[in-house]
């Protein structure tokens, strides 16, 4: 490939100037003249069926223009309350002080329920259904055997509904091992899925289009949803979001699931289409705390071995919390960490059983991972108790046993395909790469050998993530447009969420075209104005928004060739371009300008621009193996993190905690982009040792930790990260050899610093988060014989 | 927020005039910090019917050493009290209790009147009405305490106060109590031992409903600068402690002469360690003096089903904070 | 029909001063940004505890949604807006572009403030001073590294340019 020169650069952020200079609009920032101002009252029990409500006084409570109940917007609230902040009712108001002060006035009636408030309950033998009709407990319902490997090319061939999902035959594996390592009740603690913006929205509607204004992951998907819940055409609604405060999954917004937090759009929308005036409905904080919750997870891990560490056989049960409701299936990702993808290179034998259990805590969302950073915990820690077992070095023994390129994927996402083909890892590339910055070999210690009042202790886990799916509803698109001044717009839905793919995208406009980034501008600021994007989950938005923009950036250039051909005489393939104008490759003083190769005259004549498009239809023609469409190959985020640390054995708490986060990206588009990317590590951190974790009363349901006082986030002081990327190999998939980065720093996390309080301490904690309390249990220094849980 | 009567006080007459002119509930506002997250969450039963502000009273944002006696202004904040060279030099554990307070920012707006009288941080008693409505427990005047058979981690290890086990959240009412300070208000002059109650419903002080802070005023070291102050806190910054600790102590020719420990976030009150500064008296302070002080500070902890951590965590940061006074 | 609860302040606002009718229980933060047109000032937390809303007050660094708009008369207030002058960023804005100092940019305002405070007190902080002054200011994009980066890089450029 010739020289690069707009990718592989730390170029500026493309909308930089606005989010520094406070002129980036965030969606509260359109303040529309006249705006009606929404609370929401919320449910006082966990459990309930609201028997009558009179809001006769509210309604008629000055500056009051709407009050909204299930009664009258159904589609909108239900009669049956399922968390402490379910939705009971809207009023919309002059301002946001009288819509608080009529909330009050309205006056409900409840039935309450049992509450069932954690996943023990909720699995219990007779439980009460906390939806009624459907189970407590429910199976992923693709679980799905794989049999009838290609000897050739290790994929398999068929796939048969199963109650898990796996291949080969456990109990033979197991029989056939030397070693067998055991975990059960390893807990992730069920956590906030954070974002620095809380939810909410506006709307406006003339009569003819409703306008919505909010943030999002995908503003076309969450559109149609919006449309269809409020049962108007798609093509009314005009769904802006120029900007996102940051959402790491949690944002993603379903409005036509009413379990799911985003009510708010329902909410806007009823009341902006019944009194035709523009109005707004923000989440405070503590709003934001009870919708959207994610991780919690409850699994068994057994994993086999032979003698010289090699990993033939894994079984895992995986339960994932999903509150009330909320996003369906966040815990499939867990199937990563297993012998399906993370140890995909010697593991013959595996099953996964993947459930979700609901509880009448808050609604899950996504977050970063998606199930997989549980899966990671579970399985990180227990490959480390084996390497403690077996006496192999940790980052050894997972450097025999981690996924290669050319492994086989082996039902992450059975739904899209059988098996694939694992297109790069790079894994013990980062596992080395660490090691050495922290100097494990030499510094490594057994935790008998440690001694004194503070301690150190390194752990490592290792991680693999999804990078993008391939197949059905995958798919985004790009508009590229050269105009004759020689600049270029890129046009498309990419949601820009921190994650920087605004940059990213120009960065790859900018180096088919030749042109200085400078000269690349992106339009994505509502739905009218792009086509269609997928939304940016499992870090897919450098593959599959990044085909289909570099390929209607190509398409751009080759008809702006043709029209530069046509103009010399010349054949278009003799032609190139770059910041300058069009040039025979074989001569570049041979040419002509922009201007030339339009045709125009100022605004008389010729073409004021050309356009490239593209719909990337993932996969790719490139993500496919010697053309045969069923032999497709998988990109993955992947890596190695590593936690250094301290343990103070008299207070139970972890000092100086340091992050070493490697990362295989194959190329890095923007290095301090996916730096950035890397330090998101500390939203595992936030969980590992700041003690965060849902609090719900355990009789009443109230939230304990609403706020962020309660529950915390690192600041700058609290935790260092140190980004280690790695750019090999290239990943063939991808037009510049770049998979994804973004979800994978939050992976391994806890399971590297469960190890890592194991390396100093000798206790093998399990359940996160990893309070004082649990560590000083684990020493014996708690004396209370009266505590028990 | 709901609505309330707001009232520029010009002087401290007028501040308590308008607190005793007020129908219903009416509160001093210093800095805010605190008192603008409890009008946020609108958590109390009565909701204030005024809010009264000193901040627009003249002359009262001073760091002032007379006689060596140090004299806070009540409106002086955090910052200038963690910043001020004098303060560090001479009262160390105050200083260092000012700068582990809260955040720069709003240490920066907080005062140290305000620091002390803050409402506790009891999860129930602050739960935000926004979310399924207000809890009204025994502090606020309700029936019961929601800790006691709910989560309470955080809670106090020494037992209840009224039913209360909530603890107050003070970074500097130990550092001003093993200081030995004396609160000045509208109404007398308080030693500070006597100052924090959680006797009295919501609030922790003393003071009466239309009495206000005026000054607080630190004696001079006796014999050197010989105070500490640690907190335990999951962040290093916006975040209350887990366990805090503050101790001074008066040391001629190498021994102990008199020694004042306090433990907060433990207790409804800021708890003095008496039997550990009994044992210090007259003696050389060596590692082992001070892990022995540490154990009898909590010889009488009564843990809950949730917080024997703050157990060992309050025995260890008392000897802690003893070894960093000298 | 609240104009009657209305008081009538005085503030200046990067410079400009403004007359506003206010309520008593408006915090800072939603006047400037509701009233004022300060909507660059944002907020996340409304409780104090992340510094997304940090204006200057008389050039002390506060978080604005824990102040009273009532309490402000003829204070002198800044915002992230007030930096950049016709159309000519900050030092501290630049550094941050460089440095890649905002991801979804919704801490920028707040943080950027913070840093204008630090480096009026402090002109040449160590990295400690810096993650000690950026205590209060929350990234839950976690680009700490880039903002420390961007702070140190800011400083340079204002000392250079003093
Ligand atoms: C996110 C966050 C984190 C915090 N972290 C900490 C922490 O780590 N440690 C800590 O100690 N505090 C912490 N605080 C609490 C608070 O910021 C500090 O206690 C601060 O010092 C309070 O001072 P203020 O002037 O802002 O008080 P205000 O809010 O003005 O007042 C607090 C209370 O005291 C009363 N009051 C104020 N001045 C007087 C007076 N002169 N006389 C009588 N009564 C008076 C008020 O009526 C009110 O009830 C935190 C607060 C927040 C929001
Ligand atoms: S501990 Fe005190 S403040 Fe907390 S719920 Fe009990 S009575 Fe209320
Ligand atoms: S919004 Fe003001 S501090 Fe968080
Ligand atoms: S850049 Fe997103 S919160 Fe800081």
């Amino acid at each position: 490939m010739a020289e690069l020169t707009a990718i592989g650069k730390s170029v500026r952020q493309k909308d930089g100037r606005a989010r520094v200079t406070g002129e980036a609009k965030y969606y509260a920032d359109f303040i529309l003249p006249g705006m009606l101002q929404i609370r929401i009252l919320r449910s006082p029990l966990p459990a309930a069926t609201i028997l009558s409500m009179d809001t006769a006084e509210a309604e008629a409570y000055p500056g009051v223009h709407l009050v909204m109940t299930h009664l009258n917007f159904p589609k909108a609230f239900r009669k049956e309350l399922y968390y402490v902040g379910d939705l009971v009712a809207a009023v919309v108001a002059d301002d946001e002080t009288i819509a608080e002060e009529a909330m009050h006035l309205i006056k409900v009636e409840y039935e309450k329920k049992k509450p069932i408030l954690n996943m023990d309950d909720a699995m219990k033998d007779g439980a009460r259904q906390v939806f009624d009709g459907v189970d407590n407990i429910q199976d992923w319902p693709f679980h799905a055997f794989l049999s009838d490997k290609d000897p050739e090319t290790g994929l398999y061939k068929t796939k048969t509904p199963s109650d898990y999902n796996g291949f080969g035959d456990i109990e033979k594996g197991f029989a056939e091992a030397d070693y067998i390592i055991e975990q059960n009740h390893l807990k992730y603690a069920y956590c906030k899925s954070p974002a620095m913006e809380p939810r909410g929205c506006s709307a406006d509607f003339d009569g003819n289009r409703l306008q919505v204004y909010t943030h999002s992951q995908g503003m076309h998907d969450e559109k149609l949803c919006l449309a269809q819940a409020l049962g108007i055409p798609s093509s009314m609604v005009n769904y802006n979001a120029p900007y996102t405060g940051s959402s790491f999954g949690g944002k993603n917004a379903f409005p036509l699931d009413p379990n799911i937090a985003s009510h708010y759009l329902v909410v806007a929308g009823f009341a902006c289409l019944e009194l035709r005036k523009p109005v707004h409905c923000p989440y405070s904080r503590e709003e934001e705390m009870v919708s959207g919750w994610s991780r919690g997870s409850d699994t068994y891990v057994k994993i086999g071995f032979k003698k010289d560490g090699t990993l033939t056989t894994m079984d895992m049960i995986h339960r994932q919390e999903t509150g009330a409701g909320g996003d369906k299936y966040p815990a499939k990702n867990a199937m990563l960490a297993t012998g399906a993808v993370l140890y995909s290179h010697n593991c013959r034998h595996l099953r996964g059983k993947i459930q979700n259990v609901n509880t009448n805590r808050y609604p899950a969302a996504g977050w970063q991972g998606y199930g997989a950073p549980e899966g990671m915990f579970a399985v990180e820690t227990t490959m480390d108790m084996a390497a403690y077992e077996l006496g192999i070095d940790p980052v050894e023994l997972r450097k025999m046993n981690c996924m290669r390129a050319g492994d086989i994927d082996a039902g992450w996402d059975p739904l899209s395909y059988i098996s694939a083909i694992i297109s790069s890892s790079g894994i013990r590339d980062c596992l080395d790469a660490g090691a050495e910055a922290l100097d494990w070999k030499n510094t490594w210690r057994h935790p008998s050998e440690k001694t004194g009042r503070i301690r150190h202790g390194m752990g490592v886990a290792i991680f693999a993530m999804g990078a993008g799916r391939p197949g059905p509803g995958n798919s985004s698109e790009a508009m590229v447009k050269i105009y004759p001044d020689g600049s270029a717009a890129l046009v498309c839905a990419v949601a820009d969420i921190g994650q920087g793919q605004h940059t990213v995208q120009c960065q790859i406009v900018a180096e088919v075209l030749g042109l200085p980034y400078k000269k690349v501008g992106m339009v994505c600021h509502d739905t009218d104005s792009t086509p269609f994007a997928t939304l940016v989950s499992n870090s897919c938005g450098t593959w599959i928004q990044g085909w289909a923009t570099y390929e209607a950036a190509l398409d751009a250039k080759q008809r702006l060739l043709k029209l530069a051909a046509a103009h010399m005489g010349v054949k278009a393939e003799e032609l190139d371009m770059n910041e300058k104008g069009i040039f025979m490759t074989a001569a570049p003083d041979k040419g002509c300008t922009f201007a030339e190769a339009f045709g125009t005259r100022g605004h008389y004549g010729g073409l004021h621009e050309v356009t490239g498009y593209y719909v990337n239809n993932s996969p790719h023609p490139h993500g496919i193996h010697n053309g045969k469409p069923d032999e497709i190959y998988i990109p993955k985020e992947k890596g190695a993190q590593f936690i250094s640390l301290d343990v103070d054995t008299e207070t139970g708490m972890i000092l100086n905690a340091r992050v070493t986060m490697a990362q295989n990206v194959g190329k890095a588009l923007n290095p301090k982009i996916v730096a950035g990317q890397l330090c998101t590590s500390r939203h595992g951190v936030d969980n590992a040792m700041l003690g965060n974790e849902c609090v719900a009363d355990k009789r009443n349901g109230w939230l304990m930790t609403a706020n962020w006082v309660d529950y915390r986030h690192c600041t700058a002081m609290d935790c260092d990260v140190d980004p280690i990327v790695i750019e090999k190999p290239g990943d063939p998939t991808h037009p510049f050899g770049a998979t994804a980065c973004g979800e994978g720093a939050a992976c391994p996390t806890l399971a590297a610093f469960s190890n890592a309080i194991y390396n100093a301490i000798g206790v093998r904690i399990i359940e996160t988060p990893y309070t004082p309390e649990r560590i000083l249990r684990g020493l014996g220094k708690i004396e209370d014989k009266r505590r028990k849980k | 927020m709901r609505r309330f009567n707001h009232f520029n006080a010009s002087t401290m007459e007028n501040a308590v005039s308008l607190l005793n002119e007020s129908e219903g509930p009416a509160y001093v506002i210093a800095g805010g910090s605190d008192l603008m997250g409890c009008l946020k969450d609108n958590l109390w039963i009565e909701a204030p019917e005024r809010v009264v502000n000193l901040k627009t009273i003249p002359g009262l944002k001073y760091i002032l050493v007379e006689d060596g006696d140090l004299h806070l202004g009540a409106l002086a904040t955090l910052t200038e009290i963690a910043e001020s060279d004098t303060v560090k030099l001479q009262w160390p554990g105050l200083a260092e209790a000012a700068r582990r307070t809260a955040s720069p920012l709003l240490r920066n707006m907080g005062t140290i009147a305000g620091n002390i009288c803050q409402e506790n941080r009891c999860w129930y008693f602050r739960y935000p009405d926004k979310i399924g409505g207000r809890i009204d427990c025994v502090r606020k005047g309700g029936k019961r305490c929601l800790a006691v058979p709910g989560d309470h981690r955080f809670h106090s290890i020494f037992g209840a106060v009224n039913k209360c086990i909530a603890v107050n959240p003070s970074d500097t009412a130990p550092a001003l109590v093993v200081l030995d300070a004396t609160v000045k208000t509208t109404k007398r002059e308080i030693p500070i031992d006597e100052f924090f109650t959680a006797e009295m419903g919501a609030q922790s002080t003393v003071l009466d409903r239309d009495e206000i802070v005026t000054e607080i005023v630190v004696p001079a070291p006796q014999a050197g600068p010989n105070s500490a102050f640690r907190k335990i806190a999951y962040r290093k910054s916006i975040d209350f402690a887990l366990v805090n600790c503050a101790a001074a102590l008066v040391i001629r020719d190498g021994k102990v002469e008199s020694a004042r420990i306090c433990l907060n976030a433990v207790y409804n009150n800021p708890r003095r360690c008496e039997a550990s500064e009994e044992l210090l008296k007259g003696r050389e302070l060596t590692e082992e003096l001070a892990q022995e002080a540490g154990r009898l500070a909590v010889a009488e902890a009564k843990p809950l089903l949730q917080n024997g951590f703050k157990v060992q965590m309050a025995k260890t940061i008392v000897s802690d904070t003893l070894m960093d006074c000298i | 029909m609240n104009e009657n609860r209305k008081q009538l302040i005085h503030l200046t606002v990067n410079g400009e001063v403004q007359s506003v009718a206010v309520e008593s229980h408006w915090t800072l933060s939603r006047v400037l940004r509701n009233d004022c047109g300060h909507t660059g000032l944002k907020e996340a937390c409304g409780e104090g505890a992340c510094g997304a809303c940090t204006v200057l007050i008389d050039g002390v660094a506060v978080p604005s949604c824990m102040v009273l708009a009532v309490e402000q008369e003829g204070k002198s207030i800044e915002t992230v807006e007030g930096l950049s002058k016709n159309g000519v960023l900050h030092p501290i804005q630049e550094a941050w572009l460089e440095e890649y100092g905002a991801q979804c940019g919704f801490c920028s305002p707040g943080m950027i403030m913070s840093t204008k405070a630090l480096l009026a007190k402090n002109p040449d902080p160590t990295e400690d001073e810096i993650k000690e002054a950026l205590g209060g200011n929350i990234c839950i994009c976690n680009n700490y590294e880039h903002i420390i980066n961007a702070v140190r890089s800011a400083a340079k450029k204002m000392r250079e340019k003093a």
